[in-house]
C-alpha cells in the first residue's frame, strides 16, 4: 500500500538545493540555480554556487526529510541587484530550487544587466486631512490645515523635495472600488 | 580481431598498476582492511575518505570479485557522510575501473546513476574507456547510460569524449534493445498496510526534465540533441535533429529543420524517417504542421536527403579523434596518476598525525586528572575549610518516578499459605 503523507502545503515548486548539488560533480560549484518563488518579480533573481559542504543527512524513513543540511555559499543576484556572497545554508532545505542549464545562463545574466530598479515614487509633502479632523482644524483655526506625509523606509517611495512635482497622488476616498454595486448611494453623495 | 576505437596503450595499464607497488597498497590485505574499517565505523561512526580510497585502489583483477559488496557499502557510507567533501579524485576512478575490468556492469551502472548515494563522477579518461569497452562488447544499453551521464553533468568533454558519447547514443538507438533502463532505487520497500506519515512540508509535483528523466529514448534523445552541435557539420546536424525528435521537443526540432533547410548540408533518409515516425506523438497541431511542411520542403529539394550510414561516419570520426588525442591523453593521465599517489600519501600522513594528536591530547588529559587527584590529597589540610563548605548540602529528595507515585497505599496482597486448608462449613 502506498504511504500517505500528510503535511503542510506550500507554493514552492522545485527540488531541495542539496538534491541538486548532490547530483552534480564537484558539488555544483560554478553552476547557476534559480528559485521559483522569485519568478513573480519582473527582474531576474539567480544564485551562483561558490562553495558547498553538504552534511548528507538522512531523516527518518518515508518522511522526505533527507538532504536538508549543509553549508553553502552563493553569489546572489536579487531582482537585478548583486547582493554579493550570501550564506544560503538555512534556506537550502526549501523545495524551491531549479538548476539552470549552462546554455540558458546567459538569459538571466543579460536580464540582470538590462534590468533597472523600479522607479522611486515621489509623494507630496502634505496631504488632505481626514474629514472630522479637517472640520475641527477649520473651526478651531489650527496652525496646520493639511497633514504632513512621512515615509519610514525610503526605498520605493520618498517625499518630494522643494521644487519637485510628486508622481503619486495621495487622496482620501474610495477611489474606484472593484464592486461598485456595494457603494450605491455612497459615491454619488460624495 | 578486437574492434576497439582506443588502442591498448590508452588504458595505461602499466602506469595504473604502479599504484600497487606503493607500500601503502602493497601491504594492504583487503579482507583484514574491511574488517578494520567496519570496526572503526562501529566505534567512531565515520569513514574517512582516505580509508575508502586505499581500499578501492588496492582492488585488482579477479581478486576484487569477493569485495564488490564491501565496495558498494563503503562508497555509500562515504558519500552519505560529511566526509564526502574530502573524497579523493582517485576513488571514483578506481571504483569505475575495477568494475569495468571485472565487467560488473550492474554495479557500475548503479554507481553512475545514483550520484546522491555514491557520488561517482567519471573523468574523461575513464568515460572514454567505459564507452569504448561497452561498444566493443555490444552492450549498447551500458554505453548509452554512460553517455547520458555526460549529458546530465552538461560536460561532454574534449572531442574524443564528445564523439564517443554521440556514437554510444546512436548505437543504442539503432540497436533493438528496447527494455526500460533498470532503476537502481535505493529507497526502502514500502510497508504492506496503508500507513499515514506526518511530514513537515508536502512536496508539490515537479518534473525537472533533466535528473528526473526515466525513459531511455528521451534521455538518449536529449544527449544527442545537446551533444551533437559540438561535433558540427553534417553528422552533427543529423544527430541533433534525431535527438530532438526522440526527445519530443517539437519547437527545437522545427528550429533545427529550418537550419538544415538554410544550410547546404544534406540529411540522412533514416533521420527523416525517424522524424516522421516520432511526429505521431506530437500533440500541438501547429508545430506538427510546421514540421511536416519543413520535411516536405526538405524532401522536395534536390539531393537534400541522402542515404547515409551515420553509424559508420560516426565510427570514422571517433577513430580520427582517437588518433589525434590518444598521445596527449595518455601522457596527461599518467601525470594525474602520480599526482593522485602523492595526494594519497599526504592524506595518510595527515590522518596519522590527526590520530597522534588526538592520542596526545587524551594522554595529557589523563595526566592532568592524575595530578589533580594527587593535589587534592596533598593540599587536603590546607583546603580543609573549603572542602567542608562543599560538604554541607541538604540531601537531594529521593526522586520518585511519576508512574509509581501512589497517593494511597497500595493494597498488600496477603501471601497465600500453601498449607492452609479452608475450613469446611
Amino acid at each position: 500500500m502506498p504511504i500517505i503523507r500528510i503535511g503542510r502545503t506550500h507554493n514552492h515548486v522545485g527540488m531541495r538545493l542539496w538534491e541538486i548539488i548532490g547530483r552534480l560533480k564537484n558539488f555544483g560549484i560554478g553552476r547557476m540555480v534559480v528559485r521559483s518563488a522569485f519568478e513573480r518579480y519582473p527582474e531576474p533573481t539567480y544564485y551562483r554556487i561558490l562553495s558547498a559542504r553538504p552534511l548528507m543527512d538522512r531523516g527518518q524513513p518515508f518522511k522526505d526529510e533527507d538532504n536538508m543540511k549543509g553549508h553553502v555559499l552563493v553569489e546572489r543576484v536579487f531582482r537585478g541587484v548583486n547582493m554579493g556572497v550570501v550564506d544560503l545554508s538555512r534556506t537550502a532545505f526549501k523545495m524551491d530550487y531549479k538548476l539552470v542549464p549552462k546554455h540558458e545562463e546567459y538569459k538571466y545574466i543579460q536580464a540582470a544587466e538590462e534590468s533597472c530598479p523600479p522607479e522611486v515614487k515621489i509623494l507630496p509633502e502634505t496631504m488632505e486631512m481626514p474629514p472630522l479632523l479637517k472640520i475641527l482644524a477649520e473651526r478651531e483655526n489650527h496652525e496646520y490645515k493639511r497633514l504632513k506625509v512621512s515615509v519610514k523606509k525610503t526605498g520605493t517611495y520618498r517625499i518630494a523635495k522643494e521644487g519637485e512635482t510628486p508622481t503619486v497622488e495621495l487622496s482620501l476616498g474610495l477611489g474606484t472600488p472593484a464592486s461598485l454595486q456595494l457603494y450605491e448611494g455612497v459615491l454619488e453623495n460624495k | 580481431s578486437r574492434r576497439t576505437f582506443l588502442s591498448a596503450a590508452y588504458r595505461c595499464d602499466e602506469a595504473w598498476n604502479l599504484r600497487l607497488q606503493n607500500p601503502l597498497l602493497s601491504n594492504l590485505n583487503a579482507g583484514d582492511y574491511t574488517f578494520d574499517l567496519e570496526r572503526k565505523y562501529k566505534q567512531e561512526g565515520t569513514v574517512s575518505a582516505i580509508d575508502v580510497d586505499l581500499f578501492v585502489n588496492s582492488l585488482e583483477g579477479d581478486y576484487a570479485r569477493d569485495f564488490t559488496q564491501d565496495l558498494d557499502e563503503l562508497m555509500n557510507r562515504l558519500r552519505r557522510s560529511p566526509e564526502t567533501i574530502r573524497t579523493l579524485p582517485s576513488t571514483p576512478y578506481a571504483a569505475l575501473r575495477i568494475l569495468l575490468d571485472t565487467r560488473r556492469t550492474k554495479l557500475l551502472l548503479k554507481f553512475l546513476t545514483n550520484p546522491l548515494e555514491y557520488g561517482v563522477f567519471p573523468n574523461y579518461h575513464i568515460a572514454n574507456l567505459m564507452m569504448d569497452t561497452y561498444l566493443e562488447d555490444k552492450n549498447y544499453t551500458a554505453a548509452a547510460r554512460v553517455a547520458s551521464v555526460q549529458m546530465l553533468q552538461e560536460d561532454f568533454g574534449p572531442p574524443l569524449t564528445q564523439t564517443l558519447t554521440i556514437l554510444s547514443c546512436y548505437a543504442y538507438y539503432k540497436s533493438e534493445e528496447n527494455l526500460p533502463w533498470e532503476e537502481y532505487s535505493m529507497e526502502l520497500p514500502e510497508p504492506e498496510e496503508e500507513v499515514k506519515v506526518r511530514i513537515q512540508f508536502k512536496r508539490n509535483p515537479y518534473f525537472d526534465d533533466h535528473f528526473d528523466l526515466k525513459d531511455p529514448y528521451l534521455i538518449v534523445g536529449k544527449t544527442l540533441a545537446w551533444g551533437s552541435p559540438l561535433l558540427g557539420g553534417e553528422i552533427g546536424l543529423n544527430c541533433e535533429i534525431l535527438g530532438w525528435a526522440l526527445y519530443k521537443k517539437w519547437k527545437e526540432l522545427s528550429a533545427a529543420l529550418t537550419r538544415a533547410i538554410d544550410s547546404d548540408l544534406s540529411l540522412a533518409s533514416s533521420v527523416v524517417t525517424s522524424v516522421k515516425d516520432s511526429l505521431a506523438s506530437c500533440e500541438t497541431s501547429n508545430l506538427h504542421a510546421t514540421i511536416m511542411s519543413h520535411i516536405i520542403q526538405i524532401e522536395a529539394t534536390n539531393s537534400k536527403v541522402m542515404d547515409m550510414n551515420i553509424e559508420s561516419l560516426l565510427q570514422d570520426l571517433v577513430k580520427r579523434e582517437a588518433a589525434n588525442a590518444e598521445a596527449n591523453d595518455i601522457k596527461a593521465q599518467k601525470e594525474v596518476f602520480t599526482e593522485w599517489e602523492k595526494k594519497r600519501e599526504e592524506d595518510v600522513k595527515k590522518q596519522l598525525q590527526d590520530y597522534r594528536k588526538r592520542q596526545l591530547l587524551a594522554e595529557i588529559e589523563e595526566k592532568k586528572q592524575a595530578l589533580k587527584a594527587k593535589e587534592e590529597v596533598i593540599f587536603f589540610f590546607d583546603n580543609k575549610d573549603k572542602l567542608e563548605m562543599l560538604l554541607d548540602r541538604k540531601p537531594k529528595p529521593k526522586e520518585i518516578p511519576r508512574r509509581f507515585f501512589f497517593p494511597f497505599k497500595k493494597k498488600q496482597h496477603k501471601k497465600a499459605d500453601e498449607d492452609y486448608i479452608p475450613p469446611e462449613v
